[in-house]
C-alpha cells in the first residue's frame, strides 16, 4: 500500500533527477551560432535591412528613374514629329526642321544627325555617324564632348524611308552625375543600415537574453533542489510576465502536490498505524488468549471492522489525490444540482431527526451545473455529515445554494461549537483533526476530500464563523455552458471526453 | 446457480469460490482470461464474477465485451482493484451489471450476485409486488398489508419498493444507497439503519410478524418470518 | 531547418548589398572610357557664327522694330563667344533666335 501511494505520488509530479547531484548546473549561454537570442536578432537585422532596401529602391525609382523615363520620352516625341514632318515635308522639310530645333535649343541638350543611305551626314549637330552604335538596337548611350568636356548622350535611332536614317537624343551628363550620385548615397546609407542593424540586434540579443535570463536562472535553482524559489515579474504585465506568472503557477502545483505526497506519507506513518497496530494486537490477544470460539470470532470480526477503517482512509486518500491530480475531469457533464439537494437532505434527514436536529434546504427550483456529480455529491455529504456529527440536540442545519456573480455557492450551516478562526486556515488539511474533534470518529480527510473536489471545479472551500458554529461554503465556478466557457485545459493522458449529456 | 468466478489471484478466488459452494451456488473458477473467456461462452452460468486485471493476455473488459458482441446476455459483475472509480463508468458501458471493489465483505459479494441473477429473470412490466401479506400497487403508489393501508413518503416507498423487489435475497446498505438514493459512496454515518428502522415503525411495528430482517453483517432482507 | 534558415538569412543579406552596387556597377558600364567621345557642332564658334547670322536675318525680316531684349541677347551672345565662352555665347543667341521666332510665327 506504501509503495503504491508513493507510486502515485511521482506519477503526480514526476520529477526528472537533476544532472548532477553535487552541484547546482548552471545552464551555461548556448554557443554563438545555436543561440536562439541570435536567431532573433539575426531577424531583425534581415527584417531592418530589407525594409532599408525597399525603400532605396522605391526612392531611386522616383527620382533617378523618373528623369530616365522623361528623358526618354521626350527623345521619343522628337523622334515621331520628325517623322511627320519627314511625310509632310520630303529631305527638305526635315533638314530646316532639324536645324530649327537646334536653333532654338535653348536648353543646349538636344542632339540631331540625319544621314544618307550611305551614313553620310545631312543635317544635325554630329559629324558623323558614330561607329559604336550597334546597328541591331535603338537605343544607345553616346559618349559626346562638349567644349572639351566629356559628356553623356542618349540617342535613339530612327529608320526613314528611302534608307535615310534619323539620330535624336539629348546630353544626359547632368542626369548621369545625378543618378550616379544617388547611387553612390544610397549604398552609403545601406551601410550605415547594416551597422544600425547589427546594432540594433546586439541590443535585442541582450533584451532577449535579459528576459529569458530571470526564467532560466530561477529553472536552474528549481531544478537543484529548492521548490521554494519563484520566477521574478517585472510588473509591466507584458508577455513574459504572463509566462513568469504561469510558470509561477506551476511551481506552485508542483509544490503543493510534493507537499501532498509528503503528508500522505507522514500520514501514512503516524495515523494509520494506530488502528492497524490495534487490530494486529486483537488477533494475537485472541490467538493467545481467547477460550471459546466466540471468543475468536468476536475478535475477528472486530479486528476485521477495524481493517475496513483502515481501507475507507485509503480509499479516502487515494480519492483526494486523483482529484487533485485532476484526473477526475472527464467526468464532468452538465446537471441539475437542486434535485441532488433534495435526494442528500432527503437521505440524512433521517439520521438529523434521530438526533433531534432540525435539516433545512434552500436552493432554487433549478441549479443548472456543469460539474462532476458524484463528486459533488460526496463533498456535499462529507459538509452535512460533519454539520450534524457536531450540532448539538435541537440544533439547526442549513443546506442552501444560489449563484453569486457566475459561481455557484453551496454552503452548509451549523450551530455547533465551529471551528476556532486559528485552526479554519488548517482544516482542509488532510489528516488535520483539531482539538475539539479529536475524539469524535473520522481521519479527518473530509474537509480535504471536499477542498479537492472545489479545486477540481476552479473553486473554493471557504470556511467562516457562523456566530455560532460553522458556516462552509464550497463555491464552484462551473455554472456557464462549456463553449461559452472555452474547453478545459489540458486533459490528463487517458482521459476520455465525454459528450455533456442533452441538458436536463 | 451456476456461477463462474474469473479470478487470478488465488487466496480471494479460494475465499470466494468456497463461499459460493458453501451458499449452495456451483462454481466454475479460471485463473486467466483465456480460460475464462472460454468457459463463459461454452457453458451456461447464471451469473460470471470477473476481475479486471487478468493474465493471459485478455483482461475482464475485454472478454465482457467479447460476450457481449456474441449476444450473451449473462449478469456480469466486476471485480477490480482498490481507487480506480472511472473504471467503474468503463465497466458497466462495456456491459456490466455491477461493480465491486477490493477488498469487499463476501456478503456484499454473495447479496450482489444473487440478486443480479434475479436481474436477468425477465418479468415484464410489473404492476403490483406483494409479499406475504404485504402488497405494493406500482401504478398508485399505495401500499397494503393485511388489508390495511400503509402511509408512506416518497422516499419510504421507494426503499420499500427496492427491498420487495429483491424479496428473499439480502440486500446490502450500499445496494440500497445506490439503488434508492443514487449514492456511490460510504457514508460515516449509518443513514440506512435510521432510514429502514423508520420504514419498519409502519411496515412491521404495527403488524404481528416482522418482514423485514437485519442480516448480521451483510444487510437486510424482505421476507415472510420462517422462511 | 536551421541550415536553410542560415542559407536563406545569408542569401538576403548579400541581396541587400549586391544589388545596390550592380546598379552602380551598371549605370558605369553604359561608357566605358575607350569609345572616343563625339564632339557636337552646335558647341563651336563657326556655330556662333551662324546663329548671330540667323538673327540678323530674321531681325530684318521683321515688319516691326524686335524688342530691345533681342539685340541685347544677341550682342552679348557675339561677345562671349568672342571671348571665348562658347555655349554661353551659343545659348544667348539661341534665345534671341527664339523670340524673334515667337515675333513672327514661325516656332
Amino acid at each position: 500500500m506504501v509503495a503504491r501511494a508513493a507510486g502515485l505520488g511521482a506519477g503526480i509530479a514526476p520529477r526528472r533527477p537533476p544532472a548532477s547531484p553535487v552541484a547546482p548546473r548552471v545552464p551555461a549561454h548556448p554557443r554563438f551560432l545555436h543561440s536562439a537570442a541570435l536567431r532573433f536578432a539575426a531577424v531583425y537585422v534581415l527584417l531592418f535591412g530589407l525594409s532599408a532596401l525597399a525603400l532605396a529602391i522605391f526612392l531611386w525609382w522616383q527620382t533617378a528613374g523618373v528623369l530616365d523615363r522623361e528623358t526618354d520620352n521626350a527623345i521619343t516625341a522628337d523622334v515621331q514629329s520628325l517623322a511627320v514632318r519627314w511625310n509632310q515635308g520630303g529631305l527638305a522639310g526635315l533638314i530646316i526642321t532639324i536645324e530649327n530645333r537646334l536653333a532654338e535649343n535653348v536648353d543646349d541638350n538636344a542632339i540631331y544627325l540625319l544621314v544618307d543611305p550611305r551614313l553620310q551626314r545631312v543635317a544635325g549637330n554630329l559629324a558623323a555617324w558614330p561607329t559604336s552604335l550597334p546597328l541591331d538596337r535603338t537605343w544607345a548611350e553616346l559618349p559626346i564632348e562638349r567644349a572639351g568636356i566629356r559628356s553623356l548622350a542618349r540617342v535613339r535611332r530612327y529608320n526613314l524611308p528611302g534608307g535615310f536614317h534619323l539620330l535624336v537624343g539629348r546630353d544626359v551628363q547632368v542626369r548621369a552625375e545625378l543618378r550616379d550620385l544617388l547611387t553612390g548615397a544610397l549604398l552609403w546609407a545601406l551601410l550605415v543600415v547594416l551597422v544600425l542593424g547589427l546594432a540594433g540586434a546586439v541590443v535585442i540579443r541582450g533584451l532577449f537574453r535579459r528576459a529569458l535570463a530571470d526564467v532560466s536562472a530561477t529553472a536552474a535553482a528549481i531544478s537543484a533542489g529548492d521548490l521554494s524559489q519563484r520566477v521574478r515579474i517585472s510588473g509591466r504585465g507584458d508577455e513574459f510576465d504572463r509566462l513568469s506568472e504561469t510558470i509561477n503557477e506551476m511551481l506552485e502545483r508542483i509544490s503543493r502536490l510534493m507537499d501532498g505526497v509528503r503528508e500522505v506519507s507522514n500520514a501514512i506513518a503516524h495515523d494509520l498505524r494506530t488502528p492497524i497496530t490495534r487490530a494486529r494486537s486483537r488477533l494475537e490477544d485472541a490467538a493467545l488468549h481467547a477460550r471459546t470460539e466466540t471468543d475468536l470470532r468476536a475478535a475477528i470480526e472486530r479486528a476485521t471492522a477495524d481493517l475496513d477503517g483502515v481501507v475507507a482512509v485509503f480509499q479516502a486518500l487515494l480519492r483526494i489525490a486523483e482529484i487533485e491530480a485532476g484526473a477526475r475531469r472527464s467526468a464532468f457533464a452538465p446537471f441539475d444540482l437542486a434535485p441532488l439537494l433534495a435526494d442528500l437532505v432527503d437521505l440524512y434527514s433521517a439520521v438529523a431527526e434521530e438526533r433531534g436536529i432540525s435539516l433545512k434546504l434552500q436552493s432554487p427550483e433549478r441549479l443548472a451545473l456543469f460539474a462532476d456529480r458524484e463528486l459533488l455529491q460526496q463533498a456535499i455529504a462529507n459538509l452535512l455529515d460533519n454539520a450534524l456529527k457536531f450540532s448539538p440536540p435541537g440544533g439547526v442545519v442549513r443546506l442552501s445554494a444560489e449563484v453569486v456573480s457566475g459561481m455557484a455557492a453551496i454552503s452548509v450551516a451549523d450551530r455547533g461549537p465551529g471551528i476556532p478562526s486559528a485552526d479554519r486556515a488548517r482544516a482542509a488539511e488532510r489528516f488535520f483533526r483539531g482539538e475539539a474533534a479529536r475524539h469524535t470518529p473520522g481521519a479527518g480527510l473530509g474537509l480535504a476530500l471536499v477542498q479537492a473536489v472545489a479545486q477540481l471545479h476552479g473553486g473554493s472551500l471557504v470556511l467562516a464563523d457562523n456566530l455560532p458554529g460553522l458556516k462552509a461554503v464550497l463555491r464552484l465556478a462551473c455554472t456557464a455552458e462549456p463553449e461559452a466557457r472555452g474547453e478545459p485545459k489540458a486533459m490528463p493522458k487517458g482521459a476520455q471526453h465525454e459528450a455533456p449529456a442533452a441538458d436536463t | 446457480m451456476r456461477i463462474l468466478v474469473v479470478e487470478d489471484d488465488k487466496d480471494v478466488a479460494g475465499f470466494v469460490v468456497k463461499g459460493l459452494r458453501e451458499s449452495g451456488h456451483v462454481v466454475e473458477h479460471a485463473d486467466n482470461g483465456r480460460d475464462g473467456l472460454f468457459l463463459a461462452a461454452s457453458e451456461p452460468f447464471d451469473a460470471i464474477i470477473l476481475d479486471r486485471m487478468l493474465p493471459g493476455g485478455i483482461d475482464g473488459l475485454r472478454i465482457l465485451e467479447t460476450l457481449r458482441s456474441q449476444h450473451n446476455t449473462v449478469p456480469v459483475l466486476f471485480l477490480s482493484a482498490l481507487g480506480q472509480v472511472d473504471d467503474r463508468v468503463l465497466g458497466l458501458k462495456a456491459g456490466g451489471d455491477d461493480y465491486l471493489t477490493k477488498p469487499f465483505a463476501f456478503a456484499e459479494l454473495l447479496a450482489r450476485v444473487e440478486a443480479l441473477t434475479r436481474r436477468g429473470k425477465g418479468e415484464g412490466p410489473v404492476t403490483k409486488l406483494a409479499v406475504g401479506d404485504l402488497e405494493m400497487d406500482l401504478l398508485s403508489r399505495s401500499v397494503r398489508r393485511a388489508g390495511q393501508k400503509i402511509d408512506l413518503q416518497p422516499r419510504e416507498f421507494l426503499l420499500l419498493e427496492y427491498l420487495m423487489r429483491h424479496a428473499g435475497q439480502v440486500v446490502t446498505r450500499t445496494m440500497l444507497l445506490e439503488g434508492v438514493w443514487d449514492y456511490h459512496f460510504d457514508p460515516q454515518t449509518n443513514v440506512i439503519d435510521v432510514h429502514v428502522s423508520r420504514l419498519r415503525q409502519k411496515v412491521d411495528k404495527p403488524f404481528p410478524t416482522s418482514l423485514i430482517h437485519t442480516v448480521r453483517n451483510a444487510g437486510y432482507m424482505l421476507r415472510v418470518d420462517g422462511q | 531547418m536551421w541550415g536553410a534558415q542560415r542559407i536563406g538569412g545569408l542569401a538576403v543579406g548579400a541581396a541587400t548589398l549586391f544589388i545596390p552596387l550592380a546598379i552602380g556597377i551598371d549605370s558605369q558600364a553604359q561608357t566605358p572610357a575607350q569609345i572616343p567621345a563625339m564632339p557636337l557642332l552646335t558647341d563651336t564658334p563657326q556655330y556662333c557664327v551662324e546663329l548671330s547670322n540667323e538673327v540678323e536675318e530674321d531681325r530684318q525680316a521683321l515688319v516691326s522694330p524686335a524688342p530691345p531684349e533681342v539685340e541685347q541677347l544677341a550682342e552679348e551672345g557675339r561677345r562671349l563667344c568672342a571671348l571665348g565662352e562658347v555655349r554661353g555665347g551659343i545659348a544667348r543667341l539661341r534665345r534671341a533666335v527664339v523670340l524673334l521666332h515667337e515675333i513672327s510665327g514661325r516656332s
